[in-house]
């Protein structure tokens, strides 16, 4: 693969419904049945209460892996305290979040809003908490990110497309740095009703629980970091439809069977690059292929991690 | 870098070609309609639709007639830009949407609200094919991004797109913006309070709101290398592309514009344009007040003499396919060296203190800029430039 787009990644925060150790364990799928919501509550760590109120969960997911990924740049990592307060390294930070499905549950009070009440008394609100872009409107005014801002949807495939627009922003001079991430949320009544997000037949994830989260990375490019980056983490982003994977001699792949550690749900990906990050990280020599697919095409991307 | 323009389409309720757009433009009295071909429970707000022969088979009400939106102009630009499979091996696909992305299931909801059983909703390739980028062009090979930035996802997709090819993860990139009407976005602008029950006035002093629309666009951008390898004509450039988040509130913009100020002067920046090089500005003039107001008076504080052109009130507000239907208006302006006028205006917001163009003037500058806002605070512009300069 080629690596001249490659992205540092400088620090990394992540909430998912099976906790913060989600890949350090096998799933017991069978025990474990139906969908497992994420717990949030740690965002009042990082703003007040007052702050969030009327913030759906996709969008308190997403800021709560945010914020983990801010402040971890910011204790020991590129970004000082300062920088963080000052809001100078904000104003060129670009925020990309990578969703399979966006808000759901605000998506679907709407709908149900028009569909029990009729359009003429269907809530306003929900509508402007349903855009596909909410989350990340919200989590930039929450941290202050003046920065170009995109959401990316693409199924199964929208980490890829996120950590893509990432590089492209940043590789063509409109940011400094980005937050990069996916986040997806689950509701009974979405599952239920579309195809999406029904576990292929005979997949082996037929019988793994839903589950959501959120997970964002702090990344600059790795060509423009000053110094020896030694272990510190690279991405790269491979698209082929060839049915392949590309992968280095040697290099660990990371796919879809990785959903017994994370259960069932579009965030299998990014959860994949996070594990090999933190391997990396932690001293590991390894480079990690994670892929994926989506589409009734079957298109494909790989994120590479070395 | 600028990237050359070899194949631009459009289709919106004003016509099926950016020459036919303009003419209509130009002669006035595109007017909005009830929007009964939607749906009985519209609200009452007008909307401007596309003539119902451009779905073929009727409309299915869900993301799937915005796909087909996208397919014509995405066919079209590509056989203007002369591309065959081969060429189109290594391209890149940037789609924009909004609707398109989530908003367009509410039948498959109320069936299965009914009781439908899941599997039978499975069926219907209409979920699958909501995805633009993942669905169009399947000999595509290289990157495929589908961007939900509510408003400014039609120029942040060719701005991406443009990025793309500055980054060279591919030699060339197919832009399209899409988005068919449907109940939902209506009921949620009208609910929103900011759907005008009249035909929409941008920057009128007596402006009540916006009117929806419906449309898609699309832009092949190539760099320089691979127009000249290829040996086909150049239609303009995108010459520059900027963004910005107003870090502020999800609905409303900055009260100062923080974001859309930064956004055109980034753009401005990035192509080493001066004001005096520009022909025009085509704003997002929505009608709304308080977009009309706060853009406004950016562009009045950061270009003072440069004419502005506000053209929704002929095609609409088109959501995700906005910016990239109004660059590519834009591009074939700056190509006709002249700019329409801005149907729906009349009188002058003293607190805007703006007057859009109100017939069609002559402008043989080489660059426009097109700006996009939307919700969640982000703010867009696109730089373009004239084919022969």
């Amino acid at each position: 693969m080629a690596h001249e787009n490659a992205l540092a990644v400088r620090a990394w925060g992540f909430v998912h419904s099976l906790g913060q150790d989600v890949w350090k364990g096998r799933l017991s799928c069978k025990s474990a049945q139906g969908a497992l919501r994420a717990d949030t509550e740690n965002l009042t760590d990082f703003v007040p209460k007052k702050n969030l109120r009327r913030m759906p969960h996709y969008a308190r997911m997403a800021a709560l892996a945010a914020f983990r990924a801010l402040s971890m740049a910011g204790e020991g990592g590129p970004l000082g305290r300062s920088d963080l307060q000052d809001a100078g390294a904000l104003r060129n930070m670009a925020f990309v979040i990578g969703t399979a499905y966006g808000c759901v549950q605000t998506n679907l009070d709407f709908l149900d809003g028009i569909i029990e009440s009729g359009p003429g008394l269907s809530s306003p609100s929900a509508f402007s908490h349903a855009v596909g872009n909410v989350g990340a409107g919200l989590v930039t005014s929450l941290l202050g990110i003046e920065g170009p801002c995109s959401t990316v949807m693409l199924f199964d495939l929208s980490f890829a497309g996120a950590v893509t627009a990432a590089a492209s922003l940043l590789g063509a001079g409109h940011a400094d740095a980005a937050l990069v991430g996916a986040v997806d949320e689950i509701d009974a009544r979405f599952s239920g009703c579309c195809p999406q997000i029904l576990p292929a037949e005979n997949s082996s994830s037929e019988s793994l629980p839903l589950t959501e989260g959120a997970v964002f990375l702090y990344v600059e490019r790795a060509a423009g970091v000053c110094g020896n980056l030694g272990r510190t983490p690279r991405l790269s982003v491979c698209w082929n439809d060839s049915g392949r994977i590309l992968a280095p001699a040697g290099a660990v792949v990371f796919g879809q069977e990785r959903e017994v550690l994370y259960g069932h749900g579009p965030l299998t990906q990014a959860l994949n690059v996070l594990a090999a990050v933190t391997r990396i990280g932690g001293g590991s020599t390894n480079v990690f292929v994670c892929p994926a697919q989506a589409g009734s095409g079957g298109r494909r991307a790989v994120v590479e991690v070395f | 870098m600028r990237a050359v323009v070899t194949g631009t389409a459009c289709l919106c309720a004003a016509g099926d070609s950016p020459q036919a757009v303009l003419r209509a433009m130009t002669a006035g009295g595109v007017c909005p309609n009830d929007g009964r071909t939607l749906s009985e429970k519209l609200l009452p707000f007008p909307v401007f639709t596309v003539p119902e022969h451009f779905f073929p088979g009727g409309r299915r009400h869900s993301a799937h007639d915005t796909l087909v939106l996208a397919e014509a102009v995405v066919r079209q630009a590509v056989l203007q830009a002369g591309l065959d499979d081969d060429a189109l091996r290594d391209a890149g696909l940037v789609a924009a949407t909004t609707a398109g992305c989530s908003l367009h299931f509410l039948d498959a909801y109320a069936a299965f609200r009914g009781g439908a059983d899941a599997a039978d909703l499975h069926d219907r390739d209409d979920y699958f094919s909501g995805n633009l980028a993942l669905e169009l062009l399947p000999v595509l090979g290289g990157p495929r991004l589908t961007v939900s930035n509510a408003c400014t996802s039609g120029a942040d997709a060719v701005g991406l797109g443009l990025s793309l090819l500055a980054t060279g993860q591919c030699p060339l990139v197919v832009c399209v913006g899409a988005d068919a009407l449907s109940l939902v976005p209506h009921t949620g602008f009208a609910r929103l309070t900011v759907a005008s029950p009249e035909a929409c006035r941008p920057f009128d002093r007596d402006r009540k709101g916006l009117n929806l629309g419906e449309g898609a666009a699309a832009l092949v951008l190539e760099g320089e290398a691979s127009v000249h390898a290829r040996g086909v004509s150049c239609l303009g450039h995108v010459a520059g592309y900027g963004a910005a988040s107003d870090a502020w509130h999800l609905t409303a913009p900055h009260p100062e514009g923080r974001g859309l100020a930064r956004a055109v002067q980034l753009t401005m920046q990035d192509a080493g344009c001066r004001a005096e090089d520009l022909a025009f500005v085509n704003a997002h003039a929505t009608a709304t007040r308080e977009n009309d107001r706060i853009e406004g008076s950016v562009l009045r504080r950061l270009l003072p003499d440069t004419p502005v052109w506000a053209c929704k009130g002929s095609i609409g507000h088109t959501l995700g396919a906005a910016g990239a239907l109004e660059a590519v208006l834009s591009l074939a302006a700056l190509n006709a060296a002249c700019v329409p006028p801005s149907q729906g205006f009349s009188a002058v917001d003293p607190e805007i203190g703006l007057i859009p163009t109100t017939e069609p003037i002559r402008r043989g500058e080489p660059f426009a800029l097109s700006v996009s806002l939307g919700f969640g605070g982000g703010n867009s512009a696109l730089l373009l430039q004239r084919g022969d300069a």
